[in-house]
Formats: C-alpha cells, structure tokens, sequence
C-alpha cells in the first residue's frame, strides 16, 4: 500500500517537475527528478521549513530558551503601533527606504558607466573587471576599516579632497544627516556585480545594430540613447529586482561600520539602523525572537509588495 | 599571616565546605568563553587539574564556546533541555535568567560576600537574591594626554576647568572624547554610566523599583557632558585615534586600550585617572565583565557551586581573569597584589573598580539602555532637547514600558 503510495506521489512529482502531464515517459523522468531532488530537499529542508517555523515563532512571545508563548497578532500589532516598545521600527524602515533610494541609483550609474567604460577599452578588459570587481569580494572588516579611514573627519581622504576644492569638510560617520549618503557612497563602489550584469548585457547587443545606426549617421550618443538603453532593458529590470530585494536587506557593512569596538548600534542618533540590523538586534541582542521573526515577515510583505510593483510597471523587454 | 598560607587556608576551608555538599563521583559541564590563545587554554587546563585534585572523585568539563557565539548556543542549549550545569553568563543576562526561572540561587551561607568588589558581586543581585558570582570585572576610567594635562582632574569643577585650558581650536585639540568618537547609543549610556555613578546618583533606586533618571545628580551628570562638548569639537573627538594622536586630551575608556596604547603608541606619554566625581559625591563608575551561574536544572548543584566558588578564590580567580580572560579579578585579597608589578595604569584601574556601580538588574535593562537611555543622550547632546527635558522623556518611557 506504501508503495502504491509512494508511485502515485513520484509520479505527480514528475508531472510537476517536468511539466508535461500527458506525454512524459517514466524513465527519462526519472534522469530528470534526480537531477532536480538536491535542489527540492534543500529548498524544503533550509528554505521552507525555516520560514514555516519563522513564521509561527512571529506569533509568539519567545527569548529562545523558555517554551514559546502563542501570543498571535501582539508582535505584528506593537510592531506597527508601540513606539514606546519598539521606537526604531519605522524609523529603521524609514533608514532602509532612504538608503534605497539614495544607494541604488547611485550604484546603478556607477556601474553603468564603469561597464560602458570597460566595453569602451580595446585592451585590459580583464584587468578592469577584476579591479573593479574586487570590493565586492572584499571582506566586510577590511572594507569598513578603510572607509573609516577615508571618512575621518581629521585625516580622511574625502575631507582632504573636499578641502583641497575650498569645500567644507564633513562628519561623515559622525552627523546624523551624512551617515546615509556616505553608506550610499560604499555601495556605489561596491557595484562591481551589477558593473558585471551590464558588461553581459552590452555583449549580447548584436554588433549589427550598431554597424546600421553607425550608416544611418548615428552618432555616440544616439547609439547610447536608441540601441543599449533600449537593448538593455531585461538586464536593467533583473538588476532592478535583486538590487532592491539587496538593498532593503543591508545590513553587513552597517554592522561592520558602526559595532566594530563596541560602538552604537547604528551610528550616532542611529541614523544608519537599518531594518535587517534593527531586527538582528531584536534577535540576538534583546532575545525577541518571535518580535523579529515578526519583522522579517513584515519585510517580506514589502519586499512582495515592490516587486509585484515592479513587474507590473518596469519594461521588461526590449519594446 | 603571608599570601600563601592565606591562599592554602582559604582552599583548605572551601574544600571542607565542598565535600560535605558535592558528591562524591559526581561530574559537571562547564561552559566559558573561549581562551585567547594557548596560554589561556593550559591556564583554564590547570584550574580545573587543580579542583578536580582537591574534589577528589569529581570532575568538571569545561566546553570552551567563542564569545561571539556564546550567548546564541547558551539559549539553544537551554531550550533543548542540554543546559549545563554552569556557565559564564554577561552581567546583563543574569537578571534575564534569573526572572525566566532558570538560575539557582546562590546557597545560604555558601560565600562571604566581604570578599568581593561590592559593585562585582551586585551585578548578581536580582530582587534582593543573589543568583551568581563574579569571576572577572572591567570598567571605565579617564586616559589623559601628560604633556596636555599635567595634573588630572578629580572633580567635574576641575575637569571642565582643564577642558578649558587645554581646549585649543587652531591646534585642533579638544579637552574630552569618548571611545571611537561615537556619542549616545548603548555603548554611550554604558560609559556615561560612569559619570552617573561619580555623580552620587543611579539610573534605578536600591531596589531596582524606581527610575532615579529624573534626580538631580543624574540630570548634573549629562549636562556635565553637554558641558564639555563646548571644548570638544565633534570633528576632532570622531576622528580615529584621536586620543593617540594627541588631539583629544582625556577620554573615557576601558583598560582593552592599554595594550594597543604601548604597542603602536610608545612615544604618547599618557596616564589613567579616576573618573571625576561631583565636588559632594564619591568617586564612581560603572561596570563590566562576566558571571559564573548555576542553573536550576542542575543534577550536580553542590559541585557546581564548588566549582565557582573556587573560581572566586584569590590565587584561581587571578589565573582565571589574567591568564585565561584577560580581565580584573573580582577577588579583593588578591586585586592590589604583586601581579600588577608597578604598573600605575593596571592599579589605577582596581583602585577605579572599587568604586563600580552595578547596572540596574531588571529584564530588559540591555535594550532600555540602547533605546531608550541611548536615545536620550543623543537627544541632548544633540541639542535637541536639555538634558532634563530628555531625562525626563526618557524616564516616562521606562516607566510605561516595565509598567512601573
């Protein structure tokens, strides 16, 4: 009886993996579901399993070492409304959505324009992709140590080029209203992912276009403005979605930034507490897991919420 | 009576206590931090040769955890039924664990509390009870610039009137910083505490009821703090080392700067002081470090009492926080001994530390530190409230949030 079970399950399993549910033919199938079961159990075992769990705990009233207490909607509820509870959840929402708005453009243009530059050389192409690729593989330690650096008010290489032009020089990490543009600064020079997405999408503009604009009297601009913005479409929307699931989850280089020697958790009057730190915070600082649990489920919502936006609004192909 | 024979004596008294409580045959697990390095590790090896000598029979298991991950798989641990039978714990969870049911309390007459730093041991103490013992401590005292302050200050009168001689804008030298430039925030409220503590006031009463934020010697405490903002320009505080680098003349900070201070700053000629306190108040400051508890779930409750109580003993608790923790003891006998060997920063400290006041024990304390405190300080050494206006504030919001 197990067993008839058991068939009758592989073999809606296959129906669904592969798609087909009338002409499918066991044996190839089966090549198929062998291939596809590392994946299904990894989703199911680490992926889905987890947030079915993450999503009951943001029931509950939990500190991870007593007995979880049912307590339904209270942390969605005091989340949302409590600010003597939780103060910073808005405003670590309002940090994320400001850091978004300020951090994606700018990584956006500026890896645009390294991989317009990139494409624009005829010889070490490789050398720039790798130069240009290296922060991102860069550990997290390491980059915010040398951004401190470049940030110090006293000896800090911004301040001294800002001074060098007769600008006034600025607290970077240390004025409330500068910590977001200089995070944002960070990951702009971290954009060496998107830099490598755009270099894809350039090469796979078929050089025809360009020879066609170039009879028509096309100039650079013209080929810029009619052929690769519009060609580059599929690329600019995938690097739209990941990068604003990424940016609404920033978190390491925050933590880096500001905990590195017991420092705040945000940075001064916690201008740079993030959504993900503040959460982490409720997780492993004050022991709120089912708070946080909580919070990561809010943040899915939007994340949903803006993505769907995103797919309903953003062109996608290259009409 | 000599050290030694001290020492032997002490060891010989506990170990009677220990046998008629421990059984025989009986077996612990022990979790702590991990060691630094390997010196650390044949130290902790040593203490626990040495106990296991005198507990004849017994046996403690010591499960090294790094720091970083401590907290994390303490709780796991617990939740599963796998605690052990006991730990370090960070002085702020004790109260945490202790509400949640999960600490033993220590045993009536099991230690005599005079020979403790009084400050220490009262980060044990949860409504009254104490639930812990302290193995190491740390705190805050003032690292001042010699060749800018030739005599440090020992009351806020003196203190802002150095600022003002040693305040220097062209030379872009400011009178006072706080570690790493970063004001308000947790880490602030933990520092600031200090002042506080030397103000002759507390953040909560005796009895961890009352929230003391809107007392005058607390309210003093933060304006002497937005006072001295007036010598010390945030562009020259929040610069990287600015202390090492001769442009901050004092600044408040733990004994974790002494080391860095002589190994990549041999030629900054500095000293620590005591934390300036209020004219009419005693000296003070505030407090860190760990605590070894013993959980209620313990089948070796006796043992691992035992176990601690020799952690606390002068020669062990040496070992214990300057070989294997890199910390203070907590053990008064052995606090001013020859181990600090002249070095006038290292004394200073454990002068500093007798005057430690414990962080209230309440739950919750960690993040009314961080957001409510925190934010308070930010507020008015922001400008953007006084420091009674913010105090206040933030007193009403303790109060409705522990429901006081």
């Amino acid at each position: 009886m197990f067993r008839g079970t058991l068939k009758r399950f592989c073999k809606r399993y296959l129906k669904v993996i592969m798609g087909s549910f009338g002409s499918f033919r066991y044996g190839e199938s089966l090549i198929g579901i062998l291939f596809v079961t590392p994946v299904v159990l990894y989703f199911l075992i680490f992926l889905l399993y987890p947030a079915l769990g993450a999503l009951y705990y943001s029931f509950t009233e939990w500190n991870m070492r007593t007995r979880p207490i049912w307590v339904g909607l209270w942390n969605y509820k005091h989340l949302l409304f409590d600010r003597i509870k939780y103060p910073y959840f808005w405003h670590s929402l309002g940090v994320t959505a400001k850091y978004t708005g300020i951090a994606m453009p700018l990584s956006f243009v500026t890896a645009l324009v390294l991989a317009l530059l990139i494409n624009a050389v005829k010889r070490g192409q490789d050398f720039f992709k790798v130069a240009f690729y290296l922060p991102v593989i860069t550990a997290g330690a390491a980059v915010a140590t040398m951004w401190r650096w470049i940030y110090d008010p006293l000896y800090g290489l911004l301040n001294i080029g800002l001074k060098a032009v007769g600008l006034q020089p600025q607290r970077w990490l240390g004025e409330p209203r500068m910590i977001i543009p200089a995070l944002a600064i960070i990951s702009a020079w971290q954009c060496g992912f998107a830099m490598i997405v755009f270099l894809a999408g350039l090469a796979s503009i078929p050089s025809r276009l360009y020879e066609a604009a170039e009879i028509d009297g096309a100039g650079a601009w013209q080929k810029f403005r009619y052929i690769m913005l519009p060609m580059l479409k599929p690329t600019t929307f995938f690097l739209l979605v990941t990068g604003l699931i990424a940016a609404f989850q920033v978190f390491d280089i925050v933590y880096v930034l500001f905990r590195t020697g017991g420092g705040t958790i945000g940075g001064p009057g916690q201008a740079g507490l993030t959504y993900v730190l503040s959460l982490f915070d409720h997780a492993f600082r004050y022991y709120e897991m089912g708070v946080a649990c909580a919070m990561s489920f809010i943040l899915f919502v939007i994340i949903l919420i803006v993505t769907y936006l995103q797919f309903r609004f953003v062109p996608q192909s290259y009409e | 009576m000599s050290f030694k024979r001290f020492v032997v004596l002490a060891v010989s008294l506990v170990f009677g206590a220990i046998l008629t409580t421990a059984a025989f045959g009986a077996s612990i697990d022990f979790w702590i931090y991990e060691p630094a390095g390997p010196a650390g590790e044949a130290a902790l090896e040593q203490l626990k040769a040495d106990f296991e000598a005198l507990s004849t029979g017994n046996t403690v298991n010591i499960i090294p955890i790094p720091k970083g991950d401590f907290n994390t798989k303490l709780n796991i641990a617990i939740a599963v039924g796998e605690a052990p039978d006991a730990s370090y714990l960070d002085q702020p969870l004790v109260a945490e664990f202790a509400e949640d049911g999960l600490l033993d309390p220590v045993p009536e007459g099991r230690i005599d509390e005079s020979i403790f730093y009084q400050g220490a041991l009262n980060t044990n103490r949860v409504g009254g009870v104490l639930y812990g013992l302290p193995l190491t401590q740390t705190c805050t005292a003032i690292y001042y610039n010699k060749d800018l302050v030739s005599d440090p200050p020992e009351t806020w009168d003196e203190l802002i009137q150095v600022a003002k001689e040693v305040y220097d804008p062209d030379k872009q030298i400011a009178a006072f910083g706080f570690s790493w430039g970063h004001y308000g925030g947790g880490w602030g409220a933990w520092l600031w505490h200090s002042f506080v503590a030397a103000s002759g006031g507390q953040l909560l009463d005796e009895e961890n009821q009352v929230v003391s934020f809107t007392e005058q010697p607390v309210i003093d405490a933060l304006q002497l703090w937005v006072d001295l903002l007036a010598y010390s320009p945030f562009e020259v505080i929040e610069s990287e080392n600015s202390f090492q680098t001769g442009h901050v003349a004092m600044m408040i900070s733990g004994p974790w700067e002494i080391e860095g201070l002589r190994e990549s700053w041999p030629e900054l000629n500095w000293g620590v002081a005591l934390i300036p306190r209020k004219a009419e108040a005693d000296f003070g400051t505030n407090i860190g470090g760990d605590n070894g508890v013993v959980y209620a779930a313990s089948e070796n409750k006796g043992l691992a009492w035992a176990w601690l109580k020799f952690l606390t003993l002068a020669e062990s608790n040496l070992v214990l926080s300057r070989d294997v923790m890199g910390n203070f003891p907590i053990n008064l006998t052995v606090a001013k001994g020859e181990w600090i060997g002249g070095d006038e920063a290292l004394a200073a400290f454990m002068e500093q530390m007798k005057y430690a006041q414990a962080r209230p024990r309440v739950k919750g304390w960690l993040k009314i530190n961080d957001e409510i405190l925190g934010a308070a300080l930010s507020e008015a050494l922001g400008g953007e409230k006084t420091p009674a206006e913010a105090l206040n504030d933030a007193a009403e919001k303790v109060n409705q949030l522990l429901g006081w």
